[in-house]
């Protein structure tokens, strides 16, 4: 396993040395496998979740609508959007200040994926010490045929992945039907093949090399982090001097720590960092060096916990709290953003209108003694049932609306883009003025929504 | 199988970290850039006139194309970010 040494600085294709991470089971190896399942299976079976005859989640590109349940969002709506991702970055902040990096372990995509083509790399090519028999073995008929079987699961998966992901932005069905009778559009095929391409390199090839070269929140988390957030850590006042012994020893008399010098901590590592030499950016918090040791430790009978979840507080024996400046201060705006979210979609205008001024013409004088003006008009329901409307001008008295019918009907979701009319007679007005064409409903007389625009006169 | 230092992957070159940072970083911008742009501009109503260019010719090459500018941009501003401060002029009077 040594590389050459002094060949650090090499080009961009120097061989890679592998990390072959060891299976290792345990309470929180557990937890992950749980972590994957929920997550992964969200990912996979979302876009399948019909609701009322449409699929339940489309971000529907072409048509430029987002489906999420019973919510239709048009791009009007997209303060919503980036209000979830200001959501989503604040909850980052929250859960490392107050539990570390829990996303890197158990959450991020890179791991989810990781630990699946990990898993496949296992089944076809055996556990860790068979794996790196395997990679040094001269190629025979039975490598290249376990090579093979991995690389058949690896891109089956990939591809399945990368299906899955457009699936999201074109409907899924629809999808699977175009794929079986191999008629998709090229860009649906390009999507999925570099989609399945990059879970393919990231999750197979890359691995912890992504998140110790190219991911930021990696770099940046530490800034988030204070004494009392939750860490992986090895206690070394318990742990050393380490060395091996025999299993019934007294190895406090040879001066002995609890460490036996295993080495299983750095073997299960995905990252390949020995977490007894303190807290290295490297580490992303999978928590398998924990099982691996309190494995161990139950089997010395020694006590757990060697490396356990701790805070540098209770390091230093200082007591570990989890409500703090940082973490209320996290908590109180999250909580807040969460709320003015839900409120702010609920109380969302189910109408919208748009009323655009034709470029062309400034205005257009009839041979009746008439000046008009002509706009687009466009409205939209957002919500999930039909809806009818009137339209009225709001404006100089002067002015009227001259549209084909003021009476509309709208289904759910509906976008109607139809030509208006405003006009008065010659000489009413002078210069531009303000108008609003508002929308109304026909069955209560509530106002709805209302678009603004000019008036010009000559 | 012990666990030495030696069995650690020797870090990346400096050229392959520069290449992985810009890559990945530039992607994710992108994908910010791309969602800013497309949520605000419909690629279909971006031609000035009856006779798009094809990269405006449907809302997904309109997309996909937009994305991979947007991309090739960000890298190109990385590229030469990481290029300026490896070879920082005062590098030598600052001792490094």
């Amino acid at each position: 396993m040594n590389a050459p040494s002094g060949d650090v600085g090499g080009g961009l294709y120097a061989a890679q040395q592998k990390v072959y991470p060891r299976e290792v089971t345990g309470r929180f190896r557990t937890l992950r496998t749980a972590a994957i399942f929920a997550l992964l299976g969200l990912f996979y079976l979302v876009p399948w979740t019909q609701w009322s005859a449409r699929q339940a989640v489309l971000f529907d590109l072409p048509a430029r609508r987002f489906y999420i349940f019973s919510l239709t969002f048009f791009p009007q709506d997209f303060f919503f959007l980036t209000w979830l991702l200001i959501i989503a970055a604040l909850s980052l902040f929250f859960f490392t200040a107050v539990a570390g990096r829990l996303w890197c372990g158990f959450a991020c995509p890179q791991t989810v994926w990781t630990e699946v083509f990990v898993w496949m790399e296992r089944l076809t090519e055996g556990n860790r010490s068979q794996r790196m028999k395997l990679d040094k073995a001269p190629w025979s008929p039975r490598k290249l045929g376990r090579k093979s079987a991995k690389q058949v699961l690896w891109v089956g998966f990939a591809m399945l992945t990368g299906f899955t992901f457009v699936g999201f932005f074109s409907p899924i069905r629809e999808l699977m039907t175009s794929a079986f009778a191999l008629s998709l559009g090229p860009w649906e095929t390009f999507w999925i093949l570099f989609y399945g391409f990059a879970a393919y390199g990231n999750a197979g090839y890359l691995r912890e090399q992504v998140c110790k070269y190219m991911c930021p929140y990696a770099r940046f988390q530490s800034a988030m982090f204070d004494k009392q957030t939750l860490i992986i850590s090895y206690d070394t006042a318990r742990g050393e001097p380490r060395g091996a012994r025999g299993r019934d020893s007294d190895y406090k008399a040879k001066g002995l720590g609890d460490c036996i010098d295993c080495t299983l901590c750095v073997q299960v590592c995905p990252t390949g960092i020995d977490i007894r030499k303190g807290l290295q950016y490297e580490c992303i918090a999978c928590a398998a060096c924990i099982d691996a040791c309190n494995d161990v430790m139950t089997k010395m009978s020694y006590p757990k916990g060697l490396i356990r979840y701790s805070t540098q507080a209770a390091l230093e024996g200082k007591p570990t709290r989890i409500l703090r400046p940082r973490s209320v201060v996290y908590g109180i705006l999250l909580l807040g953003l969460m709320v003015g979210f839900v409120v702010a979609v609920a109380a969302r205008s189910p109408i919208g209108i748009e009323v655009l001024r034709d470029r062309n013409a400034l205005y257009r004088e009839t041979g009746e003694g008439w000046v008009e003006n002509v706009y687009t008009v466009r409205v939209v329901n957002k919500d999930a049932g039909p809806r009818r409307l009137l339209l009225t001008l709001e404006g100089p008295k002067e002015l009227s609306l001259e549209a084909e019918t003021t009476e509309l009907q709208l289904e759910a979701g509906e976008v109607k883009g139809f030509p208006v009319r405003i006009r008065m007679r010659a000489g009413a007005l002078r210069g531009g003025h303000e108008i609003e064409l508002e929308a109304k409903s026909l069955e209560t007389g509530k106002k709805l929504a209302r678009g603004e625009s000019r008036f010009i006169a000559p | 199988m012990s666990a030495s230092d030696a069995d650690r992957p020797p870090p990346w070159s400096r050229l392959r970290q520069d290449v992985g940072a810009v890559v990945w970083s530039s992607f994710l911008a992108a994908c910010l850039a791309a969602m800013l742009f497309f949520a605000a501009f419909d690629p279909l109503t971006l031609a000035s006139d009856d006779n798009p260019p094809w990269w405006l010719e449907s809302r997904m090459t309109g997309y996909s194309v937009g994305f991979f500018f947007f991309w090739f941009v960000c890298a190109v501003a990385g590229f030469l970010t990481s290029a300026l401060l490896h070879s920082s002029a005062g590098a030598g009077q600052r001792g490094d």
